[in-house]
């Protein structure tokens, strides 16, 4: 080795050995945790009796609340009528709404909750009448039944995928009438029990035929999550479902499946073949990692009038972020008569309270298919570059 | 030569199911056995250059049912949301769209360094084998440190070394990838006792994937007395749910 190498070595030595040092001087973020043994102190078995318990204090902290929300969304479009030969197009609109609710919980087993919103119509420039989107009452006997009464949502399924069915909410028009559910603990989950109403059911007959029923067990067998449900309306369908979620490495997987049958005698006569219907899903869901996945498949026996075999994929790029916005992608597609969509979305903050969503949709398939009749933010677009606004305010 | 076989084979059984029988007693210092737990969890997270943001949970267990469940608290804006573990799954509420859904027990806890596994029971037995073991002066706490490899692929970690007391309580865990790159480092300062076991009340999390984001986690209100079987079920996110 010559001087000159040998100054260098030494040189590089002494840089290294100045950045281990400054390496040391960095803040220890454990320093003083375990400087001395600390006592592990048994707690007193005198815990205080009257102190109210932790699980009952979260349900009356607040005995009652009010909150309001405005929401206002303005946004324009610019695309293409049709893939070949079409027109250019340009659409726009906004959309303002209101709401407030109430939630009183006087006692740990008495709760009323009410939820009103308007919106403001585009065409009359008026707002809407108040909507009641919510009213219920909880009621909870000995810690044991809960009771929920009154105009509820609820959901029942697995699905996901924004852009697809969902075959499996039994439920989804419960939240169109009036309700009285039923929740106790089964199993290692519960069992509900649902009993319902909506004006489309209600006839001239004796009331239990305007009355739907539905019913579920959720429970655990080993690391697969089951649910059993089972719907019933007079004069319209019997339809049963099954439910199993499993956790598989990084992944979620999901299976579903639904089995409708006429319940009318007369319509028995006629269509005695039971309906099936399945879903399959897989998520990959890591908040960490460059890629989050959704996808689903869904079969349907019945495919005359509605959507039997197609298939949803979902990703999200958690830690990616273009300009601020976090980036998405969906895609559906019906195999039956080859239509789908596809979704290049940008969303995120813009400045304080509004958010913005950059979306690039496109839609394929022939006139009539089931995805160029969706509904969507496209109008009668094929094609096209959506930008949307949001304020939210919540008080 | 078969009988030193069946020697040899027997000692390195012996030595296996020794190693195991301690990461089942480490195990058995913090299972609650047939006692609820219920606390309130505050959850400090420090991002270097974005400041401090903090939440509020409260949490009940039930180890000999396989149970938790998490309600946040604080932010306002998260108030009713929601975790409930049964057995290996984890059910997610969101009270804004009153559904239920399921995802793995990996998560990170709200988008902090914490993991929902960092609220619950450890199974170190059940999940990992001992690879080595040395011991350390850590602190004021003389430590038998174990090197941990994952036995299957359900864990959020597939490599561990973890810090020991003489009371067989883990006083600080290191969190590796599979390619022994340095994840997380936990230190837990501060236990509470019940009976023989042990609830830990001082978390201090060093995310180094993160930028070395620091997460503290403290516990008050710390109770064995019992939860009634409805907290551990859906119907009871939504009857606390706003």
């Amino acid at each position: 080795m010559n001087r000159g190498s040998r100054w260098l070595m030494y040189s590089l030595l002494c840089l290294f050995g100045l950045a281990l040092f400054g390496q040391e001087e960095q803040e220890d973020p454990f320093a003083g945790l375990f400087d001395e043994v600390v006592s592990d102190t048994p707690v007193e078995e005198a815990e205080d009796p009257l102190e109210v318990p932790l699980y009952t204090e979260l349900i009356t902290q607040d005995p009652i609340r009010v909150e309001g929300r405005v929401s206002f969304e303005g946004g324009a479009g610019v695309g293409l009528t049709q893939w070949t030969g079409g027109e250019l197009d340009a659409q726009g609109g906004f959309l303002m709404s209101a709401g407030a609710s109430v939630d009183a919980r006087p006692f740990d087993y008495l709760r009323f909750f009410g939820s009103l919103s308007t919106e403001l119509d585009q065409s009359s420039l008026r707002f809407t009448n108040p909507a009641i989107d919510e009213l219920f009452l909880d009621y909870t006997l000995q810690e044991w039944a809960f009771f929920r009464v009154g105009k509820q949502s609820l959901t029942w399924g697995i699905g996901l995928h924004p852009g697809l069915p969902k075959p499996g909410n039994l439920v989804g028009r419960v939240q169109d009438g009036a309700s009285v559910r039923l929740f106790v603990p089964a199993g290692t989950n519960g069992i509900t029990g649902l009993v319902y109403s909506t004006e489309d059911f209600l006839g001239p007959g004796p009331l239990y035929s305007d009355l739907a029923y539905a019913g579920s067990f959720e429970t655990n067998v080993g690391p697969i999550s089951t649910g059993f449900f089972a719907h019933y309306l007079w004069d319209d369908l019997l339809s049963g479902m099954v439910t199993a979620k499993i956790p598989l490495g990084p992944l979620d997987l999901g299976l579903q499946f639904r089995s409708d049958w006429e319940s009318s005698q007369v319509a028995l006569a006629h269509f005695a073949e039971p309906r099936f219907r399945v879903l399959s899903q897989v998520v990959y869901y890591q908040p960490q990692v460059p890629v989050n996945v959704l996808a689903e498949y869904i079969f349907d026996t019945q495919t005359s009038d509605n959507p039997g075999h197609m298939v949803g994929l979902g990703l999200t790029f958690p830690t990616l972020r273009i300009l601020g916005l976090r980036p998405g992608l969906s895609w559906t597609h019906e195999f039956g008569d080859h239509s789908g969509q596809v979704i290049l979305g940008f969303e995120g903050p813009l400045v304080p309270s509004i958010s913005g969503t950059l979306a690039l949709p496109a839609i394929y398939g022939d006139q009539g298919t089931y995805f160029r009749n969706q509904s969507t933010d496209l109008g009668n677009m094929v094609v096209g570059l959506g930008l949307k606004l949001t304020l939210n305010m919540t008080f | 030569m078969r009988s030193f076989a069946f020697v040899l084979f027997f000692f390195v059984s012996l030595v296996s199911l020794t190693a195991q029988n301690l990461l089942s007693q480490i195990d058995s210092r913090v299972d609650l056995g047939n006692q609820d737990f219920s606390g309130e969890y505050t959850i400090v997270q420090e991002r270097p250059g974005q400041g401090t943001s903090s939440m509020k949970a409260a949490v009940f267990r039930r180890d000999r049912e396989d149970k938790f469940l998490i309600l946040l608290m604080e932010p306002t804006v998260d108030r009713g949301k929601g975790y409930l573990k049964i057995g290996d799954s984890l059910l997610l509420y969101d009270p804004s769209s009153r559904r239920f859904t399921t995802t793995s027990a990996r998560d990170r806890f709200q988008n902090s360094n914490a993991r929902t596994s960092d609220f619950f029971r450890t199974s170190l037995a059940d999940d990992y084998s001992i690879e080595s073991e040395t011991t350390e002066q850590l602190g004021a706490y003389r430590t038998r440190v174990l090197t941990l490899v994952a036995t299957n692929t359900q864990v959020s970690f597939p490599r561990m070394k973890i810090w020991v007391d003489e009371n067989l309580l883990i006083r600080k865990t290191e969190d590796y990838s599979l390619s022994g790159q340095l994840l997380r480092t936990t230190a837990i300062p501060r236990y509470q006792q019940f009976g023989s076991s042990y609830v830990p009340t001082q978390l201090v999390i060093l995310d180094v994937l993160a930028g070395n984001e620091r997460t503290a986690l403290s516990v008050a209100r710390a109770s064995v007395s019992p939860v009634p079987d409805l907290v551990f079920t859906q119907g009871y996110l939504e009857r606390t749910s706003r």
